[in-house]
């Protein structure tokens, strides 16, 4: 029941943001106008909606989700605080591959880059399941072994950029995470994936919720217990890896939106998924409106503004919460 | 037979002259446009330069939401214009709602909105950030080929050659030169494949980094400034206080050449690094000269 | 709930296997090992006085800058007034940074916790970012370490607050959650400035790897005296923190009291990681590896590991600084490159040796 009245409460705020996101920018719109463009619109107002908000509000919305998904799945397996998908070294990869292949290769074609950063996430994810294979019983080794191949990843990011200062902006511009210049091109590289690891990831709930009872205890109810969190782990990096390769390393969703969600639905996994999904794609919703309707026409990479709408709220939740 | 070899010749040479489609080689492949553009819009401050020398007027321009980014010396040689918002996020709303027919983008910044700005108008990628001095000046001529003013670039390129020539002449000196940007924290120099370099270099003068080929901006100690010993320096400061100031109470500051020499000068971050192109390329070389035949 | 059991087997995980590997290390081990990095110390400072510069420099010229000082002399001068400053600003940040470290793992009892956890070095960060970039026009005016310590003082102060160290049953979750979400607002807020600055964005992106090419005597003047008092504090209260590793109820039945003891931890690690961070930028991983290397040599216990730990964040750097020149000569890398590149493989080890005890 409160799952039904959260999650209600959620969807009025995501379609209020909607109606914000397809209305407000450099070009003010109103919901009339908006019918009034779909029957006949000039030229330019059609491209305006139809080519760069429409598509930018959906973008922006999956990428909250599957972002905020892969932040319940890694915080299951890996149980410290401040697990999130940061951590598995995914983003830092990714983010490697993009800084490579804009310093070594700068004629090579942009739509490669979402596919660099695929497969730097899913190398690196690879790397990660190879170094830790013997021990994953053992969460914290491996956050440990994470965190390790993440900073290796960023001192090289750091390395070459201050070797090559010109593409500073650029990459300081992918690792902050945009929704800017995203358009329906983009929605085949993430949609399949939610469409296949959003149900997987439900199938899963009942068993993950037997497994934070501890992994003895698991284990004795007949769960395999390295299998689900190999499986498990697999799904988030796959979903962490495709939300950078669209709209680059978002940071903070993942981590702030499963925390939130669990304050506000307690410990079991089917409802803290559901209110995280929506958390992700209201969180980066929203930034993305800030980032382009706060002072027009200049526009802001949505990644500051998921930080500075997140972290005040999370704060709040976190100085208000009574049960410490 | 004859007679339709003749219709087939002449209406071919009809319809070039009509409908007059040019290309110029840019960064993406051969861009292609029918008639000359009346609005267009620019993604980088260098394009305003090259466009202000053939008497065009941008309707709209990326200059991070301030004008003032431009120097007077180009900006007040164009109308006024529209901000389309900072230069590595350029507003596609913006842009839309200007009905441009043609606009101009830099190929490290804009790419991964090309096919975007493409539906908007016909998109000419030409390098921008990171160019040198004669980087610029093929970048000239193509935009004029674009704009169907052949002529005038020739006329323009001419003059320009004489200018710089002339001022040139008028500096000539053994000197080694370095132009450097500081901020508190650090200071970096600018070498021959930094626009200010190469201007230097177009001058027929020595930069103190002559060998270092491969890196524009190049971050400097004090020790390795010291190791440069540049004859001649110039110092954009952003800020009020930079890494300087504390330099300059250092003994070791009054044995660099330049300073033993009082030829320490401060410059126009925004002249020297910001704003690149040929008006900014002369009124450095005028300042380099006004400062050699200092007493 | 998820996030109290996560504390409970992440709390007991560094105690566990650092008491069963070292409970048996005598007073005179101690003193070898001391004395063995008061020896790397030694000759890391005298390397990095005079390797690597454009200007040939050798030990006599060293030993002249120190003892006496002709500034007559070309090299001496580049040893006194650039090498010295420099060496000295690497051995306070080192020290600073690493303490800070012991005390924040010591508080929270979270191994994954550093200085760079509780948001103090990127709100001295923001503080130079915004007067870098001239957004805070009033900023320029104030020398740039004071901005950067000030920044510190107050990003300490609030998440003093919001870590609840204020309230009588503080959480470590809490203060390590509170710490990341203000972390990555003040890093948002930087990056979004480093884009905007354009042209200033090296400027601004060298210092917030950390860099201490261009370290001056002022600057360390003045981070010399909050380092020192921070370190004071961390050695007064090195006793509590040994007997807050047993558990806070073990602690308070043992008669130790809490609520001081949060209160100096935290003002001792914003005075190290603000002076520090003003002084070399937020060099990462010092704070992160030094605490844990230092476990593994003198064993748990705080009145040991804090001066050690002092030692050998200063050694850390010393050397980092010497390879930072050495990387790309003659152009230097920033530091905290060098720091992050050492610390990667650091972390790969900690990982095997964890699983090793086991």
């Amino acid at each position: 029941m409160r799952l039904m009245s959260v999650s209600i409460f959620l969807l009025l705020m995501w379609a209020l943001l909607v109606s914000l996101s397809l209305t407000q920018g450099a070009v003010v719109l109103s919901l009339s106008d908006i019918w009034s463009v779909w029957q006949q619109g000039t030229l330019t107002e059609h491209f305006v909606l139809w080519n760069h908000r429409l598509p930018r509000m959906i973008i922006a919305t999956l990428v909250g989700m599957s972002l905020a998904l892969s932040g319940c799945m890694v915080q299951s397996v890996v149980r410290n605080p401040l697990a999130s998908p940061d951590i598995l070294g995914v983003t830092s990869a990714a983010a490697l591959a993009v800084v490579g292949l804009l310093i070594y290769w700068p004629d090579a074609n942009v739509h490669w880059i979402p596919f660099a950063a695929l497969i730097g996430g899913f190398s690196a994810a690879g790397l990660l399941l190879l170094l830790t294979t013997k021990r994953l019983a053992e969460p914290s080794h491996l956050a440990l072994i994470g965190l390790a191949l993440g900073a290796l990843f960023s001192a090289i990011v750091d390395y070459l950029l201050s070797k090559y200062p010109l593409e500073i902006n650029g990459a300081m511009l992918w690792m902050t995470g945009s929704v800017w210049g995203r358009n329906w091109s983009h929605l085949p590289l993430i949609l399949p994936w939610l469409m296949v690891l959003v149900p997987g990831a439900i199938y899963l709930c009942y068993r993950l919720d037997v497994l934070s009872l501890g992994q003895e205890k698991a284990a004795s109810l007949g769960l395999k217990v390295t299998h689900l969190q190999v499986v498990t782990l697999l799904m988030a990096i796959a979903l962490a890896s495709v939300s950078v390769s669209v709209c680059g390393a978002i940071a903070f969703v993942g981590l702030v939106a499963p925390h939130i969600a669990r304050f506000l639905m307690g410990g079991r996994h089917f409802p803290v998924i559901i209110i995280a999904m929506l958390l992700g794609a209201i969180i980066l919703l929203a930034a993305d409106i800030f980032a382009r309707a706060i002072a027009p026409p200049l526009e802001f990479p949505a990644g500051i503004f998921v930080a500075m709408i997140g972290a005040p709220y999370f704060i709040f939740l976190i100085t208000r919460y009574k049960h410490w | 037979m004859t007679q339709k070899l003749f219709l087939f010749v002449a209406s071919f040479f009809i319809s070039t002259l009509t409908l007059a489609s040019t290309s110029v080689n840019d960064e993406m492949g051969v861009f292609t446009i029918d008639s000359v553009p009346d609005r267009v819009v620019v993604l980088e401050f260098s394009f305003v330069d090259a466009l202000a020398n053939i008497g065009v007027s941008p309707v709209g321009v990326a200059d991070d939401g301030d004008a003032n980014n431009l120097i007077d010396a180009i900006s007040s040689k164009v109308n006024p214009w529209t901000s389309v918002g900072n230069r590595y996020q350029p507003s596609l709303e913006v842009i839309a709602s200007l009905k441009p027919d043609l606009i101009i983008a830099d190929p490290d910044r804009n790419a991964s909105i090309y096919e975007d700005l493409k539906r908007i108008a016909p998109t000419v990628v030409l390098k921008s950030r990171g160019e040198t001095y004669q980087d610029n000046l093929d970048t000239f001529v193509k935009i004029g080929t674009i704009m169907g003013q052949e002529t005038a670039v020739k006329a323009r390129l001419e003059e320009h050659h004489q200018r710089m020539d002339t001022l040139a002449e008028q500096i000539s000196s053994n000197f080694r030169f370095q132009f450097a940007v500081a901020n508190e924290r650090g200071l970096w120099m600018h070498g021959p494949k930094s626009y200010a370099g190469s201007v230097m270099e177009r001058l027929g003068l020595r930069v103190a980094t002559a060998e270092e080929r491969e890196t524009a901006y190049i971050a400097t100690t004090l020790e390795q400034l010291l190791n440069a010993n540049p004859d001649v320096f110039l110092l954009g400061e952003y800020g009020e206080t930079t890494i300087v100031d504390t330099w300059k109470t250092n003994p070791l500051w009054s044995l660099m050449s330049a300073t033993k020499s009082d030829r320490f000068y401060e410059a126009d971050p925004r002249l020297w690094s910001l704003n690149r192109g040929m008006i900014a390329a002369e009124l450095m070389a005028e300042e380099l000269v006004e400062l050699i035949n200092k007493p | 709930m998820t996030t109290h059991s996560a504390e409970r087997s992440y709390g007991t995980s560094v105690d566990d296997q650092s008491t069963r590997s070292n409970g048996s290390i005598t007073a005179a081990t101690i003193a070898t090992r001391f004395g063995i990095l008061l020896c790397l110390l030694f000759v890391g400072a005298v390397f990095n006085l005079v390797s690597f510069s454009s200007f040939s420099l050798s030990l006599s010229d060293a030993w002249q800058a120190l003892v006496h000082f002709d500034n007559n002399q070309l090299s001496q001068q580049v040893i006194r007034t650039l090498r010295l400053p420099r060496l000295l600003t690497a051995m306070t940040a080192g020290a600073g940074l690493a303490v800070a470290g012991v005390l924040m793992q010591g508080l929270t009892r979270n191994p994954l916790a550093s200085p760079s956890l509780f948001g103090i070095g990127y709100g001295a960060a923001l503080a130079f970012t915004l007067s870098a970039t001239g957004f805070i026009p009033l900023l320029s005016v104030i020398p740039v370490s004071v901005v950067c310590f000030l920044g510190a003082l107050i990003t300490g102060l609030i998440m003093f607050f919001l870590a609840g160290l204020h309230l009588s049953r503080m959480n470590p979750i809490r203060m390590v959650l509170a710490g990341v979400a203000m972390n990555f607002l003040l890093v948002s807020v930087v990056r979004g400035l480093v884009i905007f600055a354009d042209d200033h964005a090296f400027g601004v992106y060298y210092w917030l790897i950390g860099n201490i090419s261009n370290a001056t005597f002022p600057d360390i003047w003045m981070a010399i005296p909050p380092i020192l008092l921070g370190l004071v504090i961390a050695v007064f209260i090195s006793h509590p923190l040994n007997l807050l590793s047993l558990g806070e109820e073990r602690m308070q039945s043992l008669g130790g009291s809490l609520t001081p003891l949060r209160l100096l931890s935290g003002l001792a690690i914003t005075l190290l990681t603000g002076a520090s961070v003003s002084i070399a930028g937020p060099i990462g991983f010092v704070g992160l590896m030094v605490p844990h290397i230092g476990r593994r040599i003198v064993g748990h216990d705080h009145r040991i590991l804090i001066p050690f730990s002092a030692l050998l964040g200063a050694i850390l750097l010393v050397y980092s600084d010497i390879l930072a020149r050495a990387i790309n000569f003659p152009i230097d890398t920033p530091i905290g490159i060098v720091t992050a590149l050492l610390g990667a493989p650091f972390f790969f080890y900690l990982a095997s040796l964890k699983t090793r005890g086991r």
